[in-house]
C-alpha cells in the first residue's frame, strides 16, 4: 500500500480509531496488527523475508542477552567492588566470545537476504550464462523496505551485543519494532532503544498531538504530490530522453531532480512521522534543512539523518576504535606524526562508511562512485580542516558573514548536485555524457519556451515555484526556531482552520494524481 | 465524556463540515457544467427536483434530447415529459439511467430510442473509453445512487476498460485538474438558452446534408440490454415504448427494429411510417443528419401526443411543475419564433422583398447590421433607398461609398465615406457588435466586417452585406448579401 493513496489515509483512521478505543495494554497490538495488514499488500513472500528477519532478531537477541549478561545499569555509582569487578568479567569474557558468534550468524543472514535481494539478480545472470541458461529459474525477490528492517535488525543485534539495550522477551513486540507501519516503507531507521518503549506503552488520545500529526502528514502530502511530483515529469522527460537536449535544459532538469528528490523523500518522512507523532510515538528525524548545509558533512548531518546516524554508530565507531585501524594510526604516527595518524584513523573508517552507503542506494558503479565521491570529499575536507581555517581567519571569514555562509551553501549545493548526476540517469557513461554536454552555452533555452516542452506546462511551472517557495519559507522559519505548527494553532480559529482546509484542497487540487495518472511510488521506497 | 473531550469531537466535526463544504464548492466550480448542449445532467435534475410528477421520460441518444418537444407536449397535450440522453449513449447505460429515474419518478410510460440496438461491441467499447471515458461521466455523474453506479462501473469493467472507480465517487477526484481550464463559464450555471427539459434547441436549417453510416445488425447484447430495460419498467408498473426518431432511408433496418419489439413485445413508434402524415419535410425540420431542429421536434412531438392521449390518461401535475413548464414557454416560443423568421429569409429572395421581411419583424425583435463593401450604390433605385429607409437607413448616397449602419431596439446609427473605411460598434442587450465598411476607393480597399460578439458574420463580396439577429436569443437568424452595383434589386449574391 502506497502512502499516496485514499486507501492508506483510510487505512490510517481506521486504525486510529481502533488504537484509541482498545484498552492501553492491547494498543500495541492492535499497532502490530495494522502494520502487518498494511505490510501484507506486498505479498506472502514479503511477509516470509520479514518475518525471517524478525525471527532472526529475536532468537539472536535472546542468545546474544544470554551470554552477555544482564545490561548494567548505568545509574549505579561506578565502585561497584573488585571482587564484582573479576567475577563479571570473566563471566563477560567466557561468555562474549558464544555472543560473538551468535551476533556474526545473525548478521550474515540479515545482511544475506539484504545482500540476495539487492545483487541476486546479478547473480542468476551470471549462474545463467555459467550453465547455459539451464535451471535457472527462481525469481529474485526484492521485499519491500528490506533495507530498512534489515539495519534496524542489525542495529537491534549490535545494541544488545554491546550491552546498550535489553534482548526483547515478546517476539511480537520486537516484530512490531521491525515492521511499524510509518517506518518500515522508507525510514527513518529507527533505534530499538527509543521505539521501542514508545511503541510498546500505549498512548493515550490528545487532541493538540493528532492534530498536529495530522498537519505534518498534510504537509508531506503536499510535497510529495505537489513538488516531487509535478518535477518528476520534467526530470523524467530530460534523463529518459538525453540524446534530445543539451546544456541549460540539464541543468534546469538537475536542478529539479535536487527538489523532486528532497521534495520526495522529506514528504514521505513527514508523512511518516506525523501518522506516528498521531498515535504518540515520536520517530527520529530524517531531514533537518539540508540545502541550508554549509558544507558535506553537515549535509550529511541533515539528509537522511537515520542513515547516517547508523552507520556512525555501527561502522564508523567500531571501525575507527578497532585494533586494526589503531595499528594504522600508530603506523602513520611513527612515520608521519600526529596529524597524519588523526587522519588516517578516520579516513579509513570513512571509506568504509561511504563505500557502503553507496552499495546500499544501489548495487551498480555509478553508486560505489557515488559513495567514494562523497566519502571521499568529507576526507578532503576533514584533512583541509587546519588549512581552511586559518585562511578563513586571514580573510576574516566566519559563519558569521551571511554572504559567506550563502556562498558556502551555494558551494554544498553544488557538491550534491554532481552527487544526484552520477546516479540520476542509471549508469556511469550517461552520466559522464551529460556532464559534458551540460557545458554547453546555450541560455536562451529557458526563455524560449522549450521549457514547456517537457512534459508539462507553464502552469505547472508556476505551481511547482510556488510550492517551492513555500517550502523555502517554511525551512528559513524552522531554521530560525519557529515551530510552524505552534504558531499556526494560536492563529484565530476562523483563520487556522481556513488555511487549514486551503492546505487540504491544494493538495487535492494541486496534487499530481487522480484519474489519468497512476500514483507514483516514493524513490526511496525501492530500497 | 468530559467537556474537554465533548469539546474536540464538536470542533473535529465542524472541522470536517467546513472541509467537505469547500470540497463540494471546489469540485462544483472545478466541473465546468456542460449542459450546453448535452442534457444529461440537466433532465436528471429535473426528475431529482420534480418527484412523481412525469408522466413520461425519454431517454437513450441525442435522438431523444434533439428530436422530441418536452414543453411541446406539455403545451399542446398537458403530458409532463422530459429527457435524460446523451449522445451515443449506450443502451446498458440507458438501462442504468433509467433505474435511477423509476427511483424518483413512476411515469406512465419510457421511450427509449432505437439508434442504440445498432452499437457494435467495438463501437461500444470506442464511446466507453473515448475522451476520458466522457459518455460514462455523463451518464453516471447525474446518478445519484452509489450502488447503481459500482453496478454499471461493474460492468463496465468486466468488458470494456480499466476504469477509475474513484473518479465516479469523487467529483473532486475526477475534475481536480481543470484548475488548468479556468475560466468564467466555470462560474455560471447551466447555459440556460439552449435546453428545456433536457431537450437541446436545434435551430439549423439541415445545416448538413446526406447520412451518416448506421449498423445494420442488432446488436444480441443490446437486445438483451432492451428486454432487462422493458423487465425494470414492468417491476415499477411503467411501460415501455421504442421509438425511431430519426429519418432512414434502410426499411431493412427499421423492419429489424419493429420485429424485435414485436418479439419482445414492446410498443412501438416509428416517424418513417408517418412523414407523409406529419408533412415533415427534410429541408425544414431537419437541422443535421438525424437531428431535427425544434420545428421537427414540434412536429414529432405532436404525434407522440396524439399516440399517448389515445391511449393514456394523465393526472394533473403539481403547481410547481406546471409553473416550470409556464415559466419556460415564451422562452420556448422565441426558439419557435426564431426558426420560423429563420425559415423566412433563408430561400433566395430580391433584395426589397428582403427587406420588407426585415421591416415586418421590427426592431424589437430583431437588429440588422449592414456593410457595404466595395459597391452599392450604382444601381440603387428609388424603392430600394425606400426600402431601407423604412428600417431607418440611408444607405450610401454617393458612388463607391462605404456605409455602415445598424439598427437595433436601441435605434438607429449609421456612418458613410467614400475615401475612409467606416465603422459603427456598440452593444445591444448582451451582444456586442462593430460594423465596418469600406468603399473601393477608401484607404486600404474595399472590405465588408460584421462581427457580433467576436465573431465574423458577414459574406465580404460587393454590395450590401446584410446580417440579421435575433434579439432574445442573440442568435443569427440570416446573413446575406445584394449586389446593388449590378442590378436594382438583385437576390442573395450567396
Amino acid at each position: 500500500m502506497s502512502f499516496v493513496t485514499y486507501e492508506f489515509i483510510g487505512f490510517v483512521f481506521a486504525l486510529m480509531l481502533l488504537y484509541f478505543i482498545v484498552p492501553l495494554k492491547v494498543r500495541c497490538y492492535v499497532l502490530l496488527a495494522g502494520s502487518l495488514a498494511f505490510y501484507q499488500g506486498a505479498g506472502w513472500k514479503d511477509m516470509l523475508f520479514l518475518g525471517a528477519a524478525a525471527a532472526t532478531a529475536y532468537i539472536c537477541g535472546l542468545l546474544i542477552a544470554m551470554f552477555r549478561g544482564p545490561v548494567p545499569d548505568r545509574r549505579r555509582p561506578k565502585d561497584t567492588g573488585e571482587a564484582e569487578a573479576a567475577d563479571s568479567g570473566r563471566s563477560h569474557k567466557d561468555q562474549k566470545g558464544k555472543a560473538l558468534a551468535v551476533l556474526i550468524v545473525g548478521l550474515l543472514i540479515l545482511f544475506g537476504m539484504l545482500v540476495y535481494s539487492k545483487i541476486g539478480t546479478r547473480i542468476q545472470i551470471a549462474l545463467s550464462q555459467i550453465l547455459g541458461g539451464k535451471g535457472i529459474t527462481w525469481a529474485v525477490i526484492v521485499p519491500l523496505g528490506i533495507s530498512y528492517y534489515t539495519f534496524a535488525s542489525v542495529g537491534y543485534l549490535a545494541d544488545v551485543y554491546w550491552k546498550k539495550d535489553r534482548a526483547e522477551k515478546n517476539p511480537l513486540k520486537l516484530l512490531l519494532y521491525i515492521c511499524y507501519f510509518p517506518q518500515i516503507l522508507q525510514g527513518p531507521i529507527p533505534k530499538h532503544k527509543t521505539l521501542a518503549p514508545q511503541l510498546n506503552e500505549g498512548h493515550r488520545f490528545d487532541y493538540e498531538r493528532v492534530c498536529f500529526g495530522l498537519q505534518r502528514a498534510v504537509w508531506g502530502f503536499f510535497k510529495k504530490l505537489v513538488i516531487a511530483d509535478r518535477l518528476s515529469i520534467m526530470v523524467r522527460e530530460v534523463f529518459d530522453h538525453y540524446l534530445n537536449y543539451t546544456g541549460f535544459i540539464f541543468l534546469f532538469a538537475l536542478v529539479g531532480a535536487v527538489f523532486q528528490l528532497y521534495a520526495d523523500f522529506s514528504g514521505c518522512m513527514d508523512i511518516a512521522l506525523g501518522v506516528s507523532e498521531a498515535f504518540g510515538i515520536k520517530l527520529d528525524e530524517n531531514f533537518r534543512r539540508p540545502f541550508f548545509a554549509t558544507s558535506a558533512a553537515e549535509f550529511w548531518r541533515r539528509w537522511h539523518i537515520s542513515l547516517g546516524t547508523w552507520f556512525k554508530d555501527y561502522v564508523y565507531m567500531p571501525l575507527s576504535t578497532s585494533g586494526w585501524v589503531m595499528k594504522i594510526g600508530k603506523f602513520f604516527r611513527d612515520h608521519g606524526g600526529r596529524t597524519a595518524a588523526r587522519n588516517a584513523v578516520t579516513t579509513v573508517p570513512l571509506l568504509v562508511v561511504w563505500l557502503l552507503t553507496g552499495l546500499w542506494h544501489g548495487t551498480g558503479a555509478d553508486y560505489v562512485v557515488w559513495g567514494l565521491y562523497w566519502g571521499g570529499i568529507i576526507i578532503f575536507s576533514t584533512w583541509m580542516a587546519p588549512v581552511y581555517r586559518k585562511l578563513n581567519q586571514r580573510l576574516g571569514l566566519t559563519n558569521d558573514l551571511h554572504w559567506w555562509k550563502e556562498v558556502r551553501r551555494f558551494r554544498t549545493f553544488g557538491i550534491y548536485m554532481v552527487g544526484r548526476l552520477l546516479t540520476l540517469p542509471g549508469n556511469l557513461a550517461t552520466s559522464r555524457w551529460i556532464g559534458r554536454k551540460i557545458f554547453t552555452w546555450n541560455p536562451w533555452v529557458l526563455f524560449d519556451g522549450t521549457l514547456f516542452q517537457l512534459g508539462w506546462d507553464y502552469k505547472d511551472a508556476v505551481v511547482a515555484i510556488i510550492a517551492l517557495l513555500i517550502v523555502w519559507r517554511v525551512s528559513v522559519l524552522q531554521e530560525n526556531g519557529v515551530h510552524i505548527r505552534q504558531s499556526v494553532s494560536k492563529w484565530p480559529v476562523v483563520f487556522r482552520w481556513l488555511f487549514y482546509c486551503g492546505a487540504i484542497l491544494s493538495v487535492m487540487i494541486f496534487g499530481i494524481y487522480g484519474s489519468g495518472s497512476s500514483a507514483s511510488t516514493f524513490v526511496y521506497m525501492n530500497f | 465524556m468530559s467537556k474537554k473531550r465533548l469539546g474536540n469531537c464538536i470542533r473535529a466535526v465542524l472541522f470536517l463540515v467546513l472541509l467537505s463544504a469547500m470540497m463540494l464548492a471546489v469540485a462544483r466550480v472545478l466541473s465546468r457544467p456542460h449542459a450546453l448542449y448535452w442534457a444529461e445532467e440537466t433532465g436528471m435534475d429535473l426528475i431529482h427536483r420534480f418527484r412523481d410528477d412525469y408522466d413520461v421520460v425519454f431517454s437513450g441518444t441525442s435522438i431523444v434530447i434533439a428530436n422530441v418537444s418536452n414543453q411541446q407536449l406539455y403545451e399542446q397535450y398537458g403530458i409532463s415529459g422530459v429527457s435524460v440522453g446523451e449522445p451515443l449513449q449506450p443502451l446498458f447505460l440507458s438501462r442504468y439511467v433509467i433505474r435511477e429515474v423509476l427511483r424518483y419518478q413512476h411515469p406512465k410510460v419510457i421511450v427509449v430510442d432505437a439508434r442504440s440496438l445498432f452499437y457494435t461491441d467495438e463501437e461500444l467499447e470506442e464511446r466507453i473509453r473515448d475522451d476520458e471515458e466522457e459518455i460514462v461521466h455523463y451518464a453516471l455523474d447525474s446518478i445519484r445512487s452509489l450502488t447503481l453506479k459500482k453496478e454499471a462501473l461493474d460492468q463496465i469493467r468486466d468488458k470494456y476498460a480499466d476504469i477509475d472507480y474513484k473518479a465516479y465517487f469523487s467529483r473532486l477526484y475526477d475534475k481536480h485538474n481543470e484548475w488548468k481550464q479556468l475560466d468564467e463559464s466555470h462560474f455560471r450555471g447551466y447555459g440556460e438558452a439552449d435546453c428545456i427539459n433536457g431537450n437541446v434547441m436545434m435551430t439549423n436549417l439541415h445545416l448538413v446534408t446526406g447520412t451518416i453510416e448506421i449498423n445494420d445488425v442488432i446488436n444480441p447484447e443490446n437486445e438483451e440490454e432492451l428486454r432487462l430495460i422493458k423487465e425494470e419498467c414492468e417491476k415499477n408498473g411503467t411501460d415501455l415504448l421504442l421509438m425511431t426518431a430519426y429519418i432512414d432511408s434502410d426499411q431493412s433496418r427499421l423492419d429489424k427494429i419493429r420485429e424485435l419489439a414485436e418479439k419482445l413485445q414492446i410498443d412501438y413508434i416509428d416517424i418513417n411510417e408517418n412523414l407523409g402524415r406529419l408533412q415533415f419535410t427534410e429541408d425544414q425540420m431537419v437541422s443535421d443528419y438525424i437531428h431535427f431542429n425544434v420545428l421537427g421536434a414540434a412536429r414529432w412531438t405532436d404525434y407522440i401526443g396524439e399516440y399517448l392521449t389515445e391511449r393514456y390518461s394523465f393526472e394533473p401535475h403539481s403547481e410547481k411543475l406546471d409553473s416550470m413548464f409556464r415559466s419556460q414557454s415564451a422562452h420556448y416560443g422565441d426558439y419557435m419564433e426564431y426558426l420560423s423568421r429563420k425559415q423566412a429569409l433563408t430561400p433566395n429572395c430580391s433584395f426589397k422583398a428582403y427587406l420588407e421581411k426585415l421591416r415586418q419583424y421590427g426592431p424589437e425583435n430583431i437588429s440588422i447590421f449592414v456593410s457595404v463593401c466595395d459597391e452599392a450604390y450604382y444601381m440603387l433605385d428609388e424603392e430600394g433607398k425606400s426600402a431601407l429607409k423604412k428600417l431607418g437607413l440611408d444607405g450610401p448616397s454617393a458612388f463607391r461609398e462605404g456605409f455602415a449602419g445598424v439598427c437595433t431596439p436601441e435605434g438607429t446609427e449609421q456612418a458613410h465615406s467614400v475615401t475612409e473605411k467606416v465603422s459603427v460598434h456598440g452593444q445591444t442587450g448582451s451582444m456586442t457588435y462593430t460594423v465596418e465598411s469600406a468603399g473601393s476607393d477608401a484607404a486600404g480597399g474595399a472590405r465588408a466586417s460584421i462581427v457580433v460578439d467576436g465573431t465574423e458574420y458577414a459574406p465580404g463580396t460587393r454590395g450590401f452585406n446584410i446580417v440579421v439577429f435575433d434579439n432574445r436569443l442573440g442568435k443569427m437568424i440570416s446573413s446575406k448579401c445584394f449586389d446593388t452595383y449590378s442590378e436594382a434589386n438583385p437576390a442573395d449574391a450567396g
